[in-house]
């Protein structure tokens, strides 16, 4: 099979897996709604005709926001960590490694400890204090690495200590955390519970735009593994590139994170796994990752809160015990080499 | 298409300058080869030629236009550069390598075309390399690497293309085959430049040579004018005895 013929298999195989994976999770939970019946409701709700019972409820109000949350931030931790590991030229980078998610996390744990209110206003303390440290973060990064002709390394360095500070931070702050120590831990774990429309509807058109971004990026993108000089020789301005993926790594992941907490091993995998399958063009990997990426949250969204039913697992124990298996398989199963970024 | 350098100065820091007032002007359907010894800023002149690296002072000239007025992709489509080392861990196939050399001619809605497609193959059948076409980059020997690199410059079309030490990898029988390559390109109208350490048979192909020391062009004009007893002792600091036969081809003996 060429490699054009399977990347269309891949490309279908992915959207329909995610489709019905989106299915079978509308139908799970505390209360089982049979297949003919969420699917009966869903042609009856985009016919417009709700009827507002309990199933309705539980089907739009609860489970549909949460996993339409969920595909759009698997796909957009998948795709930054794609851009991540692009920019960097290292299979290892992940869409944490320029401090957002550590700075994202400071914030929270700050909003958390500081803002000692009722509830309904750290729920949306944490998100805010999140997203705006993390991009603080980032940019601090930024000005720190950016200097020097190698940008990335710069970058990578400047990411990795300043990320380390804002852990040791976290760490303090958990440590003076006392009773709410546990609520810090579980928000830190990553995890959809919080969900609802207007969580999905911040996440969703950031996803859509980073994809379409992406998409038109992605010739740029393959000259850029090049090597920096030779980027620059087949008429591509590496630095801006560099800087377009920095801010959509920024925006992707600060959001994600701010309103998900930490959810780890999508990112760094996803994009990994695919190039395995499609190899390292990105105009091939892009859209395979945007929606593998989302597969995968799904999956381990459903899993993660139906395992321990009514008890919710933290989402990212999940995403690497339902991720690293079958990446484990694919390497064994293709004779890896050197193949990777 | 013409390309002149005129006085540039470069230092990569202040205090030392790596190049020191070069004037040069290749034509058309010519062959210029640079000779130097390492570190004499032969790299660093094509750098600045392509634009990639500004010069302090001076100005390089395409077709009477000024490089340093031009985007990246502009001067892409006019220079092509071989560069004297590519990472060999890149994860592409060599067809998938050949084809960024059309990144320059690409608009955002219109990439990957047949047009494209058909220039790679034609440049890979060009460098008998059609056999690596599907084969991974990082899986090939060093020559095959370097033919794919040529490959894809000669994709970008370019009128113009810099060769930096291309022949470091090359075994004799390669080395011969990139030459006469070179100086068919030449008589296809391109304007080539190449710098390298082969001043055995390399100064056969070139119409002009220039010698490089600290930065300065210590003399240029034909090979045998140039590459002399004298100028090879005073530039490399090593003493052979050169002597040129017919205009094309010289011997060498320890002196």
């Amino acid at each position: 099979m060429t490699s054009a013929s399977r990347t269309k298999w891949l490309m279908g195989f992915l959207l329909t897996a995610t489709l019905v994976a989106m299915l079978i999770s509308l139908m799970l939970g505390s209360v089982a709604i049979p297949p003919g019946q969420v699917l009966g409701r869903c042609l009856a709700a985009l016919k417009g005709q709700m009827s507002n019972d309990a199933v309705d409820r539980i089907l739009f109000a609860t489970r549909l926001p949460r996993i339409i949350l969920a595909a759009a931030v698997g796909s957009a931790l998948a795709m930054a960590g794609l851009a991540a590991q692009t920019l960097f030229r290292n299979p290892l980078a992940s869409p944490y490694i320029v401090g957002v998610s550590s700075g994202s996390a400071v914030g929270a744990v700050a909003a958390m400890l500081l803002v000692n209110t009722t509830a309904a206003i750290t729920f949306a303390a944490v998100p805010a204090f999140s997203i705006v440290s993390g991009l603080l973060v980032t940019a601090i990064v930024f000005l720190l690495g950016r200097r020097g002709e190698n940008f990335g390394y710069g970058l990578l360095l400047a990411g990795i200590a300043i990320g380390a500070l804002c852990s040791s931070v976290t760490a303090g702050a958990l440590y003076l955390a006392g009773e709410r120590l546990q609520n810090l831990v579980f928000w830190l774990m990553g995890g959809f519970w919080r969900a609802n429309w207007y969580h999905t509807l911040l996440m969703l058109p950031v996803s859509v735009c980073g994809l379409i971004t992406l998409i038109i990026l992605a010739p740029a993108m393959n000259v850029a593994l090049a090597s920096d000089r030779s980027a620059q020789d087949l008429g591509l301005n590496i630095k801006k590139l560099q800087k377009l993926l920095l801010v959509l790594i920024a925006l992707e992941t600060a959001l994600a994170v701010s309103l998900t907490g930490i959810i780890g091993f999508v990112g760094l995998i996803v994009p990994h796994l695919l190039r395995l399958v499609v190899g390292a063009d990105h105009n091939r990997l892009v859209p395979a990752t945007a929606i593998g990426g989302a597969l995968l949250m799904v999956l381990a969204d459903t899993l993660a809160r139906t395992l321990a039913a009514p008890a919710e697992i933290p989402v990212g124990i999940l995403t690497a015990m339902v991720g690293a298996p079958v990446f484990l398989w694919l390497l064994q199963r293709r004779n890896l080499g050197s193949s990777v970024v | 298409m013409t390309i002149s350098v005129e006085n540039i100065t470069f230092a990569y820091r202040r205090a030392k300058a790596v190049l020191h007032g070069i004037n040069l002007e290749l034509k058309p359907g010519t062959v210029t080869a640079i000779f130097g010894p390492n570190g004499s800023g032969k790299s660093t002149l094509l750098r600045c030629m392509n634009g990639t690296i500004q010069p302090q002072s001076g100005s390089v000239t395409i077709e009477n236009r000024r490089a340093d007025s031009m985007s990246r992709q502009e001067i892409a489509r006019m220079i092509a550069v071989v560069p004297q080392d590519t990472p060999s861990d890149i994860p592409f196939t060599a067809a998938e390598m050949v084809m960024l050399g059309r990144f320059a001619h690409r608009t955002v809605w219109d990439h990957d075309t047949a047009e494209d497609r058909a220039i790679m193959t034609q440049v890979l059948a060009r460098l008998n390399a059609s056999g690596l076409t599907d084969r991974p980059y990082n899986c090939l020997s060093g020559g095959e690497r370097q033919r794919i690199i040529l490959a894809r410059a000669l994709a970008q079309q370019t009128p113009i293309i810099l060769f930096d030490e291309p022949d470091t990898h090359l075994d004799i029988s390669y080395r011969l085959e990139f030459y006469q390559l070179i100086r068919k390109l030449a008589e296809e109208g391109k304007t080539i430049l190449i710098t390298c350490h082969d001043i055995f048979l390399a100064p056969m192909f070139a119409d002009t040579a220039i010698l490089l020391q600290y930065g300065k062009i210590h003399s240029a004009g034909s090979a045998n004018s140039v590459l002399t007893s004298d100028s090879i002792a005073e530039v490399f600091g090593t003493s052979i005895s050169i002597s040129w036969q017919q205009n094309s081809s010289f011997a060498v003996s320890l002196a």
